[in-house]
């Protein structure tokens, strides 16, 4: 953790440097083909401004998660497994973002998923923990599975392309960067199908990975996870993974504009589409994991509108904010053992730092100055509002963001009032709270020092400068101007307006209920079963995928397994028959002797000569 | 001999195989076994002392002198079925070949 | 000519029936009885072949050596002698392939040469010395063998007896 906070903090203070120490571990020799010369693949370290960025937050959030554990889970007899599997998971992420290769990437990538489906699925004798595992391991695979189609296609394709060397991208290894050059999105951006559908598909892997539109539904069963690794899955490790790869993709291989446009649309939509549902969850963690999947839209849309860096940049605050309201929820749960909203209350008084951090990070993350969202977040509606006059296209999604900021502000904070405010807990049978120890405080400490102060990052000129990296590629962050400015405070006013709502329909004890019209109830039920999504997946699995399986399994049982039986079964009824023949008494054997010796008599006296007299001879 | 003599000889020798044949193949007594193989021998050694009759020369010489061999061998095949009768009877306490199934599988 | 055909048919009629009542009697040492007689019988036709060599040879070594084997096999094997033996079928299969095998052999009559009409009579020692001048090295390995197998015979039997 030091170490990775030494690096980022090194790279910060000298911005624009690159550190690339690679290792070719295969070397193809050069034969026809798509790699005409030669085909390298290297395993290597690269550290840039990205990379360091995000090495940053991983070992920041990674280390506060592992101290928090420590108490958290010290009660689990599992404890040798949790860790080992925590600091696999954590090593996979860093060794993701220090990747300088699409395959290398893509091992790391690989390992996140597999440590993230372990984590979630700690609680392996929980059905529901068990089979939200699966569920996040499936969608994941799904994305996974694209991107690895959407690397071979670069591959392909950019084989002999790039300023790398000589010989082309592929005899190089495939590698990001060399020297100071972002090497393909500049020099070699195409616009053919071929990279549109290998953009679709690097999406793809990102979509899955990042929990967006329509590969969101894991993220939410994921809560089945111990709370400190959903404050890790969210903050820092998996669902930054895709956000990272589209940075990266979007740095370094370019996307073309119908990709663009398909990566703002669903990091758009899926901004506001998450945050409804957020809305009226009663689950305090799963509150959280849809704000998760809307901020991580926002990611999206910025880095799909061409600011990857900016992208990267609220990534690196929410990181913050996230771990810290994961955290903070996690010590509630801890305190009195539910995550169901509506028996909390008036928690304020006997947990005062976790409402505190709590409401750090709600703040942070409605976006209210100076808490660290509204930096990174306004920076992302700015920035995109700056790039629609050039692509009108875009107004749309800006609009759906815009709007989740509301919802984002509302939905945090009816969690925060319902847990935190009013007098007492609704369900009496609740135990006592208590304040978490300190081990577990220690950590919210940190980070809510990093949420209030995260953001203000960007008036260290070092810093900012970072987020500068891929100008002309990456496209430049607007300069504050008027039009700025009064975004900005629509958004904060926004934000304000939905705390406001929030304190009115639940603050001090309230509980709102919903008028008992049909339409607003449907549309409740609606939201709560998450748009029927899993629904509809689980219908396509059941029916889909399920009738495909039992058509296989039919085919398997009867039509290869039915040959593979019949020869069998054939073979056994010979034998069966066959078996006899094998009495043991010696006259049967003898039988067979004469037999035998009589169809030699046969052949050779009667048919022999038959044969000989028709054909003249043999 | 005329030519009754000659279709008696073989058909002689030729029932006497097929009744050996016969005893071989039905026959569960190893004793009788035995027996039958050497009517189906007596058949054979008939058949060439006949044809050693109507041949002249060495070729009929060699046919007795395989007659008198396969006499030999009879009386040898006799003493080595006698020793695995004895053995058998040892083994099994029976002679019955029936019982000797070893070979099944 | 008519008496010695005679004497072959009644010679003939009795080795067959001599044989199939030895296969057939349930009685192990009318088996013997019977085969005795078959053996006897045999030596005749050989006399009557003109080959009294083999006909001395048969009455021998046959009727004499193997049936006395033979009767040995069943005293050794039996706590009583005059013990029934088991009924056993005659079972189709056997008679057929019997009845096959006896057809192809006798349909064969019509492929062989026809012979002088006219018995040659060897002399025995023309007999030896063919045996054992000009086919003594075979028989030397025949006897070998023999040899091996007569050995393998007593080590059956003695088998066990330690």
């Amino acid at each position: 953790m030091v170490f990775g906070v030494l690096i980022g903090a090194a790279e910060m203070l000298s911005p624009g440097s690159y550190t690339n120490v690679e290792y070719t571990w295969l070397h193809l020799a050069p034969a026809p083909g798509p790699f005409p010369n030669g085909l390298s693949l290297v395993a290597g370290t690269l550290v840039d401004p990205i990379s360091a960025l995000m090495l940053l937050v991983v070992t920041i959030v990674g280390f506060a998660v592992m101290l928090y554990s420590i108490e958290y889970m010290h009660h689990d007899s599992g404890l040798p497994r949790y860790y080992s599997e925590l600091s696999l998971f954590l090593a996979a992420m860093s060794g993701l973002v220090i990747s300088d290769n699409l395959l290398e990437f893509f091992i790391f990538w690989e390992l996140v998923g597999v440590c993230s489906y372990f984590l979630i699925g700690f609680y392996y004798d929980k059905p529901s923990a068990a089979s939200a595992a699966k569920e996040a391991f499936i969608v994941t695979r799904v994305g996974d599975v694209m991107f690895l189609l959407g690397i071979f296609i670069y591959f392909y394709h950019y084989a002999l392309a790039g300023p790398i060397g000589s010989g082309g991208w592929a005899a190089n290894g495939f590698v990001f960067t060399r020297g100071s050059q972002p090497f393909l999105a500049s020099s070699v951006r195409g616009s053919s199908t071929l990279l549109t559908v290998a953009g679709i598909m690097i999406l793809g892997g990102a979509a899955g990975k990042s929990a967006q539109f329509p590969l969101h539904v894991w993220l939410p069963d994921a809560m089945e996870g111990p709370t400190t690794v959903s404050a890790l899955i969210h903050a820092a490790t998996m669902v930054a993974a895709g956000v990272y790869l589209l940075a990266v993709a979007s740095l370094f291989l370019g996307f073309t504009s119908f990709d663009l446009l398909l990566i703002v649309a669903i990091g758009g939509f899926t901004a506001f589409f998450a945050a409804t549902m957020a809305v009226v969850h009663p689950d305090i963690k799963r509150v959280i994991a849809y704000s998760t999947i809307s901020q991580l839209g926002y990611m999206v849309l910025a880095i799909g509108a061409g600011f990857a860096m900016l992208g990267l940049f609220h990534l690196f605050t929410h990181a913050f904010f996230k771990a810290l309201l994961f955290l903070a929820a996690g010590s509630v749960i801890h305190a009195i053992g539910t995550q169901d909203l509506f028996k909390m209350g008036g928690l304020r008084k006997t947990m005062r730092l976790t409402a505190a951090a709590f409401a750090i990070g709600g703040l942070a993350l409605a976006g209210i100055p100076p808490f660290a969202g509204f930096w990174s977040k306004d920076d992302i509606l700015a920035a995109v509002y700056s790039d629609l006059g050039s692509h009108p296209a875009y107004w749309p999604f800006f609009l759906l963001a815009y709007a989740a900021v509301f919802l984002t502000a509302y939905y945090i904070f009816r969690a925060w009032f319902l847990a935190f405010s009013g007098e007492k807990p609704r369900d009496p049978t609740l135990p006592e709270a208590h304040e978490a120890p300190w081990v577990m405080r220690i950590p919210m400490i940190i980070l809510s020092a990093l949420a209030v102060g995260g953001g203000l990052l960007i008036f260290w000129p070092s810093f900012d400068s970072l987020l500068l990296y891929g100008n002309g590629v990456g496209g430049i962050p607007p300069v504050y101007g008027s039009t700025e400015i009064v975004l900005s405070s629509v958004s904060v006013l926004l934000a304000g307006g939905g705390i406001l709502l929030a304190w009115r329909l639940w603050g001090n004890g309230r509980v709102f209920v919903l008028a008992e019209t049909a339409a607003a109830q449907s549309l409740r039920r609606l939201l709560l079963n998450r748009y029927y999504f899993k629904v509809g997946y689980d219908w396509i699995g059941l029916n889909g995928v399920y009738t495909v399986a039992r058509a296989a399994d039919f085919f398997d049982r009867y039509v290869i397994d039915g040959t593979v039986h019949g020869f069998e079964r054939t073979f056994a009824l010979l034998s069966d028959r066959l078996r006899r023949i094998q009495s043991g008494f010696v006259s049967d054997y003898a039988s067979y002797v004469v037999a035998g010796l009589i169809l030699v008599f046969v052949l050779l006296l009667l048919i022999a000569p038959y044969l000989v007299s028709a054909w003249g001879g043999i | 001999m005329t030519s009754l003599a000659e279709i008696g000889f073989v058909a002689l020798s030729s029932a006497l195989l097929a009744i050996g044949l016969f005893g071989i193949l039905t026959r569960r007594n190893f004793i009788l076994l035995l027996i039958a193989i050497e009517i189906a021998m007596n058949a054979a050694i008939l058949n060439f002392i006949y044809f050693a009759a109507f041949s002249s020369g060495t070729a009929g010489l060699t046919g007795q002198a395989i007659a008198v061999v396969v006499i030999g061998f009879a009386a040898t095949e006799v003493a080595v079925g006698l020793g695995i009768v004895l053995a058998l009877n040892r083994v099994k306490g029976t002679i019955n070949v029936a019982r000797a199934t070893e070979l099944k599988l | 000519m008519i008496l010695e055909e005679l004497a072959f048919a009644a010679l003939a009629a009795t080795a067959v029936l001599t044989a199939i009542a030895a296969l057939l009697v349930r009685e192990l040492v009318h088996t013997i009885l019977w085969i005795a007689i078959f053996f006897v019988d045999l030596a005749a036709i050989y006399f009557l072949l003109d080959a009294p060599f083999l006909g001395v040879l048969q009455l021998g070594v046959y009727a004499g050596a193997v049936t006395i084997l033979l009767l040995f096999g069943i005293m050794t094997t039996r706590k009583r002698i005059f013990s029934r033996e088991a009924a056993t079928g005659i079972g189709p299969v056997p008679f057929g392939l019997a009845v096959v095998t006896f057809i192809f052999l006798v349909a064969a009559i019509g492929e062989f040469p026809q012979g002088s009409g006219t018995i040659t009579i060897y002399d025995p020692s023309a007999l030896s010395a063919n045996l054992f001048n000009v086919n003594g090295p075979w028989l030397l390995l025949l006897g070998l063998i023999m040899l091996a197998a007569v050995t393998g015979a007593i080590y059956l039997v003695r088998e066990g007896r330690e």
